[in-house]
């Protein structure tokens, strides 16, 4: 009946693209998968949704810094299979959610000339924890407003929903986000 | 810890990018430490899906010109029809029929409509839509008024709202209704044909010699509203 606007891939060039993210970042699209399931099936399914979420999301690929393509992806990734568990109410182990997280993170040093830099990298870290606490929605809506540097209008695409309840769902993140660091805070000063 | 706005907005971009960073790392050295490949299986899936859905994105795009061109068709038989009266009714039947061809070789699955109306009635009495009585952030994109038709179309972002109103004595519309649930009511003694498809509908019809077409995708109750009160005396 009448035109249904959808962000598809309509040029050869759009195909191309695809076609390398889906080559370039299968192994990272994997991998990622692999800390929510772990059977292969289920794995393949969460990477063929995740390229699916990506064709969706062409307008926003085009844009987006070409450095900041892989988190991204990663991004979508992740948050596809959080919607896979979530529909499946699969549980996962807590400890699994953060398997491979701290994997990266630079070996302590003892040395009291460095102790104020190890400080502070003790804070990011905490604060980082804290960012993964908020619910996998809030983060990506985070990631994307002040990663991704989209516009309101641009998430609100990008999740299907309108740009007040955008803005209305960061304005609670930032909100929660600040009462977990207030609690972390009341916590820290009870501590022994 | 009390932080302000532009703080907090500061504090945000950081850590996202050093999260974001620490993430990529980290699944990098994964895939270092364990190289994975596609199964021939899932990667023929996946080529055939990237394949499929530009297939559907160009079946989109000739919807969208069908679309178009369903409207645009549609007033080109109105003006044309218009400037014809003068020429005889014959030659308009003739001429209507060929038209009609061509429509029906477009539009598969279309519904026609043919008024033989008795008197060109003037339009200076039909009701217009104005910004007022659309939701906000409504823009008038487009109107166009002439002594046999009027156009209208409002948008709002990606969202459509056209009105369009045709007074001659010959008249053809043919509806593009592929995959639209059609039906009909009988509304203040006008017969109203409507289509829906997902958020879609078309209100159609004729009233005191003039015909009518409400055409969006807005929320379906403003459309209904703007129908009634399109067609209320």
């Amino acid at each position: 009946m009448l035109p249904i606007l959808l962000s598809q891939i309509e040029d050869p060039e759009d195909q191309k693209l695809i076609t390398h993210i889906y080559e370039e970042y299968y192994g990272l699209m994997y991998h990622m998968a692999r800390r929510y399931v772990k059977d292969p099936n289920d794995i393949e399914d969460i990477i063929h949704d995740s390229i699916l979420r990506l064709i969706h999301n062409l307008s926003t690929i085009r844009k987006i810094d070409c450095n900041r393509l892989a988190p991204y992806i990663v991004k979508v990734c992740k948050s596809v299979a959080l919607d896979k568990i979530k529909k499946e109410k699969r549980l996962i182990p807590f400890a699994e959610l953060f398997d491979g997280f701290e994997e990266t993170q630079e070996p302590e040093s003892c040395a009291e000339s460095v102790e104020e830099e190890l400080e502070a990298k003790d804070l990011r870290r905490k604060w980082i924890r804290l960012l993964r606490r908020l619910p996998a929605r809030q983060q990506f809506l985070i990631f994307a407003k002040y990663y991704l540097e989209l516009s309101d209008k641009e998430i609100a695409l990008h999740i299907a929903v309108s740009e007040k309840s955008v803005r209305t769902l960061i304005h609670r993140a930032r909100k929660m986000l600040k009462e977990i660091l207030n609690q972390e805070e009341r916590e820290d000063q009870y501590e022994p | 810890m009390s932080l302000n706005d532009e703080q907090m907005d500061k504090l945000l971009r950081e850590l996202t990018r050093e999260e974001a960073e620490q993430e990529l790392a980290s699944l990098r050295q994964e895939a270092r430490n364990h190289p994975v490949r596609p199964s021939e299986k899932f990667d023929f899936r996946m080529r055939q899906m990237i394949s499929r859905e530009q297939a559907k994105a160009k079946r989109n795009k000739r919807r969208r010109w069908a679309g178009n061109l369903s409207k645009a068709a549609a007033i080109l038989i109105v003006l044309c029809l218009g400037v014809f009266l003068i020429a005889g009714q014959e030659r308009i039947q003739v001429w209507a029929e060929q038209v009609q061809r061509v429509m029906v070789s477009i539009f598969r699955t279309h519904t026609e409509f043919d008024y033989q109306l008795p008197n060109q009635n003037p339009l200076e009495k039909v009701k217009r839509l104005s910004i007022g009585q659309l939701p906000e952030g409504y823009a008038l994109e487009h109107e166009e008024k002439n002594e046999v038709s009027l156009d209208q179309v409002f948008i709002n972002q990606q969202k459509m709202i056209s009105f369009e109103a045709w007074s001659t004595g010959t008249l053809s519309v043919v509806l593009d209704s592929e995959g639209a649930d059609y039906s009909v009511i009988n509304f203040n003694n006008n017969q109203v044909h409507i289509y829906k498809e997902d958020n879609h509908i078309i209100y159609h019809w004729e009233q005191n010699g003039i015909v009518k077409t409400l055409i969006g995708d807005g929320d379906p109750e403003v459309m209904e509203s703007l129908f009634e009160y399109l067609i209320s005396e």
